[in-house]
């Protein structure tokens, strides 16, 4: 079923917002050129205390080689009207180790949401107390680790109604030899290729409730295959009612582990089509996205990845197959001129149909020496005219910095969804979502009895669209918030269906637009 | 070719009718009015009355020649060479003809015979230079481009003596000491340190008293940060003997720079240390000619773009191209490399401005057809590429990389089915696996599924076997303490 655009222009804009935090992301970039120096960024939106407005938590970096010094990772509380405070230290975040990614999500089902930390060799899990108060509980949780993990993200692959947790990880490394990649002649040094840190496998630990985790990720199959994971996306690729994991690798074919049920995932991306673009050549895979972007009501992949790769899309044809849409959804044409890293598909204009952000920077800061490419780049915004997307101005483009993580959240209530942007090195980005247009907006805001509190993994179509509740975005990044839906013009959606992580679905009739609803399992 | 020559016709014929001597007259004045096909026909006459008369043979076989009937040319002046098998023109006329029916390896004999008898004669000079370079015979090229300066092209032929005396060694005596020490030397050109000192290893351990190679070795460690262990290769070195040089050996002469004795010293026997110093001596050579050319000429430029572009440094390979076209403008070979380096550059913009004068030219070429198209897929626009790689394939339906890039086309433009047969022809050129999987998607859009998974299956096998070969390769590309 196609939705029927009933809005026909909608101009997508955002407005830099200047009295957002003062979040600068420190990257420690160091003449040894460590890989990790290009990867962090992952941040979180999430409602830390309780009061009804998204905040914001951001991963930092630490002193290399010797990771001693930590750059605390900020909590940023959201006091309305673009006012946010520092509240890292009351709240008990700042960290350790190097930080690259966050996951936010109520794992103990407890009403508030709690939060993982990915980084180098230093794994966080940390309890909310609902307060805005967060206890660190690693040490007897069970996900302990020494990897370089990148990103995690929580779902309930079992169906118990607690949420497990997904990490990537990324490969082999060794601060204290870093290896010489570039031109010595030259005096020329640039980070290293990705093949020459070791692919390792990503990590799956359940969910035993109590604060505590088993690492099933041999059982599951999980560590069956080895990558440079990056980033994680959620969704029912085959339809079966299980919920799939997505992860990126970097130069190496994306995995998408299909949940087979009891408990066992089996590795199908290359099977399936997302593990590769048609030209049967693996990209610098970021970060992604697993929504539907065509309304067919399946879910879709997109992925970011570095100039002259593209970004590529994967249109879920059904049955677990995906075909390569990038060059005829013109992604192709309009990503190739840029890297990618955080990315996201949300209707920004509220058209009915979800448009594409991504936040833009190459991986090598010396890249303008070694090919016609550019370090820093502006973010970009491709708006989705049913199907086929078209680069429109939105306003980003006099921001050029090194770009990494984004996430998407509305952050003022207005019904528009705004973006958070993270720069090696320079200050996050706020970009106000100010679209003109007047489309209608729903946001459904859901609470599961017998699915997890949040309803993660909760798939919702409403009015021909369809769209999932997760927490896990684009590059190393997590949302807990409402499902999103633009809707044109309408006044009333007749029909809102909501199949929850249960298998229970839930129908709801003529629901007014331009409202948040608040969803209870029955 | 066009011989510029003045051709001096032959004018006694023997025992002679009035008839034939008229029928002789008209065709000399046939040749001054350049009206070669007629005077052909007409010296093909006499020949038939007169058989054997070499001057007839000669005129007959020049007419034939400069009338663009080459294949017919040979058999007259052969014949002519047999009267007399000194007589310059002819020699210089059959080995053009053989040139020009792709016969170089015979137009060489000939050839040199002329420049023997007349040695200021540059074309004929170039003409043996031409025939030594497409007969693959570029030791017999040599002399010539000294003589006339053509201090690139003598550069290339060394290094083309080089590789074939390198790939008699790989012959006759692989993985030897001297095999693996050329090996350590070639990579130590490009700076690839950890695999030249793999080499230079491997050379040791097949010829420890090889001498030169530790010094090689000290080198890579003083590079790498380990001055210790250099010294003690340094220390090592010193303990060898040195080269007894009372009488002339071929390391000897190279060891003082005498190149051309070391190569006629090295050709007395082909032993592995022979066949080593000669291909050292041709290396040695190679780059004394390169160092010959002239500044800001335009072979200069184009032998800095080239080292650039061969040490994939692309940036530095296109402004060298940049300067050779400034003072060669509208050069295609240089066009193309620059063109080919803004590809490797992303500089897409700039590589098509140059790739769609380049057609304009030359609509034809199989190269610029496949240029374009790929440039447009670079740029991911396959329905622009489409066009110029279905041109190309078209011309050349055997030029592999043409139909790997159209069947790339295809399949961004969504025509899957149709990308089967090109995708399965380009089959052998897949390194990576990445053609497989594309062959796997035109089965799947075709319904050949069954096909579809034996080319993933494949696809996996490539990549298992390349991951294993890499492992091996990091394993062995470690730079270790002496032993």
């Amino acid at each position: 079923m196609m939705f029927e655009l009933l809005l026909v222009v909608a101009q997508i804009r955002f407005e830099a917002v200047g009295t957002g935090p003062e979040f600068v992301l420190e990257h420690s970039p160091t003449t040894d050129k460590h890989m990790i120096e290009t990867m962090p960024g992952g941040l979180a939106v999430f409602d830390a205390n309780g009061d009804g407005r998204p905040d914001l938590f951001f991963t930092n970096g630490a002193s290399l080689p010797s990771l001693a010094n930590k750059f605390a990772n900020r909590l940023y509380r959201n006091d309305g009207n673009w006012k946010f405070t520092d509240v890292t230290k009351e709240a008990g975040l700042e960290g350790a180790g190097y930080s690259m990614g966050a996951a936010a999500g109520d794992f103990d089902n407890d009403g508030d949401v709690d939060l993982f930390v990915a980084g180098l060799r230093s794994n966080h899990l940390y309890r909310n107390d609902g307060k805005g108060k967060f206890e660190e509980i690693t040490a007897g949780s069970g996900i302990l680790s020494n990897e370089w993990s990148v990103a995690a993200g929580w779902f309930d692959y079992d169906g118990d109604g607690l949420l497990d947790l997904l990490v990537t990880n990324y490969g082999a490394i060794d601060l204290a030899k870093p290896r010489f990649c570039g031109d010595a002649a030259k005096q020329l040094r640039v980070y290293c290729h990705p093949r020459y840190y070791d692919p390792r496998p990503n990590q799956l630990y359940r969910n035993l409730g109590g604060g505590k985790f088993a690492d099933v990720s041999l059982a599951s199959g999980v560590a069956a295959v080895k990558g440079r994971g990056m980033s994680i996306a959620f969704g029912d690729a085959d339809g079966d009612g299980k919920i799939d994991a997505f992860v990126t690798n970097d130069g190496l074919p994306n995995f998408l582990f299909r949940n087979l049920g009891k408990g066992k995932f089996e590795e199908v991306g290359l099977l399936s089509g997302v593990a590769l673009l048609d030209n049967g050549k693996p990209v610098a895979s970021m970060g992604t996205d697993f929504r539907d972007y065509d309304n067919d009501g399946r879910p879709d992949v997109v992925v970011t990845a570095l100039n002259g790769e593209t970004f590529p899309l994967f249109r879920n044809a059904g049955g677990g197959q995906f075909v390569d849409q990038t060059s005829r959804s013109q992604l192709g044409r309009l990503s190739n001129r840029y890297a990618g890293w955080g990315v996201g598909l949300v209707d920004f204009d509220n058209d009915g149909w979800k448009d594409l952000f991504t936040a833009n920077a190459h991986v090598n800061d010396v890249v303008e020496k070694v090919e016609a490419a550019t370090y820093k780049q502006a973010n970009a915004v491709f708006r989705n005219a049913q199907g086929k997307f078209e680069e429109v101005d939105a306003g980003l483009r006099g921001s050029v910095k090194a770009h990494r993580g984004a996430a998407f959240a509305d952050l003022d209530g207005d019904g528009r969804v705004d973006a958070v942007v993270t720069s090696l090195g320079d200050k996050v980005e706020m970009w106000r979502n100010v679209s003109d247009g007047g489309g209608k907006f729903l946001t459904v805001k859901l609470r599961g009895t017998r699915s997890n509190r949040d309803g993660i993994g909760a798939v919702v179509q409403v009015a021909g669209q369809t769209n999932a509740m997760t927490s896990s975005v684009s590059y190393a990044s997590s949302v807990v918030g409402p499902v999103h839906f633009g809707l044109g013009a309408a006044e009333v959606v007749e029909t809102m269906e909501v199949l929850w992580p249960s298998g229970r679905r839930q129908t709801l009739k003529n629901v007014k637009t331009n409202q948040t609803i608040e969803v209870v399992e029955p | 070719m066009q011989l510029s020559l003045i051709f001096v016709l032959a004018g006694a014929m023997l025992a002679q009718t009035a008839t034939q001597a008229e029928k002789a007259n008209r065709a000399k004045g046939m040749m001054a009015a350049n009206q070669f096909a007629g005077a052909a026909e007409l010296y093909g006459e006499l020949v038939r009355e007169l058989p054997g008369n070499t001057g007839l043979l000669l005129n007959q076989g020049m007419a034939l020649h400069l009338s663009g009937q080459d294949a017919k040319a040979i058999g007259p002046l052969e014949a002519a060479l047999k009267g007399n098998p000194n007589i310059p023109p002819a020699l210089l006329f059959l080995g053009a003809s053989y040139l020009k029916t792709g016969q170089a390896g015979k137009a060489l004999g000939p050839l040199e015979k002329f420049v023997a008898l007349e040695p200021a004669n540059v074309e004929a000079r170039q003409m043996i230079i031409d025939a030594a370079s497409l007969s693959g015979q570029p030791g017999r090229a040599v002399v010539h481009l000294e003589k006339l300066g053509l201090w690139y092209e003598l550069g290339r032929a060394y290094e083309g003596l080089a590789l074939d005396t390198f790939a008699q060694l790989e012959k006759l005596f692989p993985e030897s000491g001297p095999f693996f020490a050329l090996l350590g030397d070639t990579r130590s050109k490009t700076s690839q340190k950890r695999a030249a000192f793999f080499f230079y290893r491997k050379a040791l351990e097949k010829s420890p008293a090889m001498r030169g190679v530790r010094t090689e070795i000290a080198k890579i460690y003083r590079a790498s940060d380990h001055p210790e262990w250099a010294l003690h290769e340094e220390a090592a070195a010193a303990k060898l003997a040195a080269p007894d040089c009372r009488a002339k050996t071929t390391e000897c002469e190279f060891a003082a720079g005498r190149y051309q004795s070391a190569v006629r010293l090295s050709k007395m026997t082909s032993s592995a240390m022979n066949l080593y110093w000669r291909t050292r001596a041709y290396r040695e050579l190679s780059a004394e000619a390169f160092g010959k050319l002239k500044s800001g000429t335009p072979e200069y430029f184009r032998y800095k773009a080239e080292t650039h572009r061969d040490q994939n440094q692309q940036a530095e390979a296109a402004e060298a191209w940049k300067e050779a076209l400034r003072v060669a403008p509208g050069h295609p070979d240089f066009s193309r490399e620059l063109a080919g380096a803004y590809l490797a550059l992303k500089d897409y913009g700039a590589a098509q401005e140059l790739a769609t004068s380049l057609l304009k030219a030359e609509a034809e070429a199989v190269d610029l057809n496949q240029l374009q198209g790929d440039l447009y897929l670079a740029q991911q626009l396959p329905e622009k590429a489409l066009p110029f790689l279905e041109k190309a394939v078209k011309l050349d339906g055997r030029y592999l990389p043409a139909r790997a890039s159209y069947a790339r086309a295809l399949l961004a433009a969504g025509k899957a089915k149709e990308a089967l047969p090109h995708v399965t022809a380009a089959l052998p050129l897949d390194s990576d696996g990445s053609l497989h999987i594309q062959l796997a998607r035109a089965c799947q859009a075709a319904g050949l599924e069954a096909q579809a998974k034996a080319a993933m299956s494949k696809y996996q096998e490539i990549q298992a076997k390349r991951k294993q070969q890499d492992l091996m390769l990091e394993d062995e590309l470690q730079i270790t303490a002496p032993k």
